[in-house]
């Protein structure tokens, strides 16, 4: 799986913040602390229209998870 | 002499001519991606087949996410207004919405209810219909206390078990499953009775513990929200309807089992 890398300011000030009336950004780390952004096509296409167009910029790196506990 | 007329009180709105129950005439002026009147008078039978069930004032919130984008599937059925009140969905970014249903990605993408579970205490029920197969530890919704300790939620297959947790502190009701598909029901009555987990109708395990403790938090969809500071189970499932409310008589879930695979037999979603 593949995500954008984002800085930790970037993710903290964008964090929960709404692109449009129903979506909101949401960053999570990898195995290493490293904070991405996972955008869908269609997210994509909303981000293209907001001031965060920017963030489309940058390139696609690949992910890994941290790991998890358990889940039953 | 007295004279009985037998007549039973509906509410019924007339739309284009046409006559809709009142609460679906409101989702159809909620959700404007509903023009199709095939698709209304579906969805029309769906809401009296539940009103006539009794099982409608006992569901809180209901969303059908098969419009294809966040706006038009955020509409809570019961109550369509676009208010946290009225649990209208919120979406993170990383979804995929499409006619068949919301595609998680199973990293980063999750659904806020606006739900406090805490509402429904005791007495509950939560339904998810999930159009794929895939084997892991997701949750399709999700609350809880901390990581595995007083848990609201379906897993649908972790190495081919279903899981099922409802306020029972460190255990959750499971069976084996081999496919993740289908219409997944997670129940309880009242503190004392237990509770039950279904899929496809069926029931397919009982456990008889008593009702733990509350869980003060929102309910989200397709991860699990673990008090409200993290957020595991990310689902890379596609799900088509989700429901939450209150307990249900096994009766009632068979009903209720009906009625949505029939919803989604007419839009050519049904699993089973």
């Amino acid at each position: 799986m593949e995500g954008r890398i984002v800085t930790n300011d970037q993710a903290e000030q964008l964090q929960g913040v709404f692109i449009d009336d129903d979506t909101f950004f949401n960053f999570v780390q990898d195995i290493n602390g490293v904070y991405f952004l996972f955008l869908s096509e269609q997210d994509e296409q909303d981000v293209a229209q907001t001031e965060y167009a920017p963030l489309l910029q940058i390139p696609l790196s690949p992910y890994t998870p941290p790991p998890t506990p358990p889940i039953p | 002499m007295k004279l009985s007329l037998g007549i039973t009180v509906r509410d019924y709105s007339v739309s284009n001519g046409v006559t809709y129950d009142a609460d679906a005439l409101a989702y159809f002026t909620a959700n404007t991606a509903i023009t199709s009147t095939a698709d209304k008078n579906a969805i029309n039978t769906f809401y009296l087949g539940l009103k006539s069930d009794g099982i409608y004032t006992k569901i809180k919130a209901m969303y059908l996410p098969i419009w294809g984008s966040a706006a038009t599937c955020k509409w809570n059925l019961v109550n369509p207004l676009d208010t946290d009140a009225a649990y209208r969905l919120v979406f993170s970014t990383g979804f995929t919405f499409s006619s068949s249903g919301v595609l998680g990605n199973g990293a980063s993408s999750y659904i806020d209810t606006k739900y406090n579970i805490n509402g429904i205490g005791t007495s509950n029920h939560g339904a998810v219909y999930v159009q794929t197969n895939i084997d892991g530890g997701y949750n399709e919704f999700g609350a809880a206390t901390a990581v595995n300790v007083l848990v609201f939620s379906i897993g649908t297959r972790n190495s081919n078990i279903s899981y099922n947790g409802n306020h029972v502190s460190n255990s959750s009701l499971s069976y084996s499953n081999t496919d993740g598909k289908g219409l997944y029901i997670n129940k309880r009555e009242s503190s004392t009775t237990g509770y039950k987990a279904f899929r496809n109708g069926t029931l397919k395990a009982t456990d008889s513990s008593s009702y733990g403790g509350s869980i003060n938090f929102n309910l989200y969809l397709m991860a699990r929200n673990v008090a409200g500071s993290s957020i595991i189970a990310y689902t890379p499932n596609k799900d088509s309807f989700f429901s939450f409310g209150d307990g249900l008589t096994d009766t009632e879930v068979g009903n209720l089992s009906t009625r949505i695979n029939t919803l989604m037999t007419y839009f050519g979603l049904n699993t089973y």
